[in-house]
């Protein structure tokens, strides 16, 4: 079975594409941080910076409709969590009620949330996942922590793939009767086979000689282009949020 | 000559199940063995007894060479392929070898192009065929230049042709070979010595055409059925 879930797009050939992952990766961050670090979002500064990623969406080629899909897959994540926002309890209050105060910072939530999804999506949409990786590792992340990443990502393929597999037989045999006893007989035999799978895994790199840290060949090197391409992109973001 | 590796009393306990029971053999340097057997026989947990990769009782000995010169292809490649991509895997080994970065890169080109995947260095494992997979699994062991390369089942589940390609790459490994399989045709192919296991033992190893000429015994070890698989019920039914 074939799927792509995450970098589907990664392999496209476009200017964005194209950059140094470091400076693909910092300037993503370094977004992300401005926005959610903001004293106050208005509608005037959400579409700009709408408009700006925009362009950069259009740029990298990457279907406008994926953006969509996605960021609808992760909007009842962020309404959930604006939700307390919403229902914010006024010191002068009893109980949860709908107000002005409620309802404007559930809508910066929701324009923050929404600019930064995008900016992650633009992301793993415009560059390889170990491409990604290789830059946390020169970046000094935890090589621990940057192990379990490649492992998920490596392997996330193989779980839905055994998921949609085992739903298969499932089904075949259920006679119409496919209930939550079936889901939880199906997740707990994953799990086994997940655990079983993790120790063969193990055992294979020790084979190949593993003692602890995953050793990669680093190739991309962040150069003086870099630097002068993100301080323009810092400058721009700084004048859309004073315009 | 003396035996690269020497095997003395092997006994490999899973629980309370015995998998191997006082196995002894021994195997000559650039010797290439067929390791054949049933479902369930044991040469799996042979072969990860022999890289000393699990508990076992009895000894292995080796003779001028390490664990560390010993390279396995396990039979599931998507245990073998851990890392994003082929470039990756295949340098794994060399890495942790403490190659540089020169080293690694050519021991990386070299592999590839044994099994004949030059230009594969940025593809992702998940999205190779079974095939190439089982290829690029050989790769990450040939990259190291073990002195031993112990595989365990390299052809199954793999077209006719796939299968083929893989057996000319096992005849190109300079070395000593320890191939495990129920691939008999494989196996005639490839070595000399064939070692037959069943339930954990050693029943038969000796001379490769004398072994697979002996049909009584690979039927007694489910290594050949009783009738021809041609003759099971086509139009008798």
């Amino acid at each position: 079975m074939k799927h792509h879930f995450i970098d589907r797009y990664s392999g496209l050939n476009s200017l964005i594409h194209r950059q140094n992952t470091k400076l693909k990766l910092l300037i993503a961050i370094g977004f992300i941080v401005f926005v959610i670090s903001l004293p106050r979002i208005d509608i005037q500064d959400f579409v700009l910076f709408q408009i700006f990623l925009l362009v950069l969406i259009l740029l990298s080629k990457v279907p406008v409709m994926h953006f969509v899909k996605n960021y609808l897959v992760l909007l009842p994540f962020i309404l959930l969590a604006g939700l307390s926002t919403l229902l914010s309890v006024p010191r002068t209050a009893y109980r949860p009620i709908l107000n002005g105060t409620g309802l404007h910072s559930f809508l910066a939530l929701l324009a923050r949330s929404t600019l930064s999804v995008e900016t992650i999506i633009l992301l793993v949409s415009t560059t390889r996942f170990d491409d990604i990786l290789k830059a946390l590792r020169d970046f000094r992340v935890p090589s621990l922590l940057v192990s379990i990443l490649s492992f998920i990502y490596r392997y996330i393929f193989l779980i839905v793939d055994e998921f949609l597999r085992t739903r298969i037989a499932a089904v075949t045999r259920s006679n119409g009767r496919f209930g939550p006893r079936t889901w939880a007989q199906m997740a707990s035999n994953i799990l086994l086979r997940s655990i079983e799978r993790g120790e063969m895994i193990y055992i294979s790199m020790k084979a190949r000689g593993f003692h602890g840290e995953v050793k990669t060949l680093r190739e991309e090197v962040f150069g003086a282009k870099e630097w002068f391409i993100m301080a323009a992109f810092a400058a721009t973001i700084w004048l859309l949020w004073k315009i | 000559m003396e035996n690269l590796i020497e095997v003395t009393d092997l006994v490999v306990e899973y629980d309370d199940r015995r998998v191997l029971d006082a196995i002894s053999f021994g195997v000559k340097a650039n010797e290439m063995v067929g390791l054949i057997g049933p479902n369930g026989a044991g040469k799996t947990t042979l072969l990860m007894a022999l890289r000393k990769l699990i508990k076992f009782d009895g000894s292995i000995s080796y003779n001028g060479i390490s664990e560390a010169d010993i390279g396995i292809v396990f039979q599931n490649p998507d245990i073998q392929l851990f890392m994003p991509t082929v470039f990756d895997d295949v340098a794994f080994g060399p890495m942790n070898q403490g190659l540089n970065a020169s080293e690694v890169q050519r021991r990386v080109e070299e592999a590839l192009a044994r099994v004949g995947l030059s230009g594969f260095e940025r593809r992702q494992p998940h999205h190779l065929s079974e095939g190439e997979k089982k290829k690029v699994a050989i790769a990450t062991v040939l990259s190291m230049k073990p002195s031993v390369y112990l595989l365990d089942e390299p052809t199954t589940g793999l077209d006719p042709l796939s299968r083929f390609e893989i057996g000319k790459i096992i005849c190109d490994i300079k070395g000593t070979v320890i191939v495990a399989s129920h691939d008999l045709d494989l196996v005639a192919g490839l070595v000399d010595r064939v070692i037959v296991l069943n339930g954990g033992k050693i029943v038969a190893d000796g001379y490769v055409d004398e072994i697979l000429a002996d049909k009584e015994l690979l039927v007694r070890n489910r290594l050949l059925p009783p009738d021809d698989i041609k003759s099971l019920c086509r139009s008798s039914r």
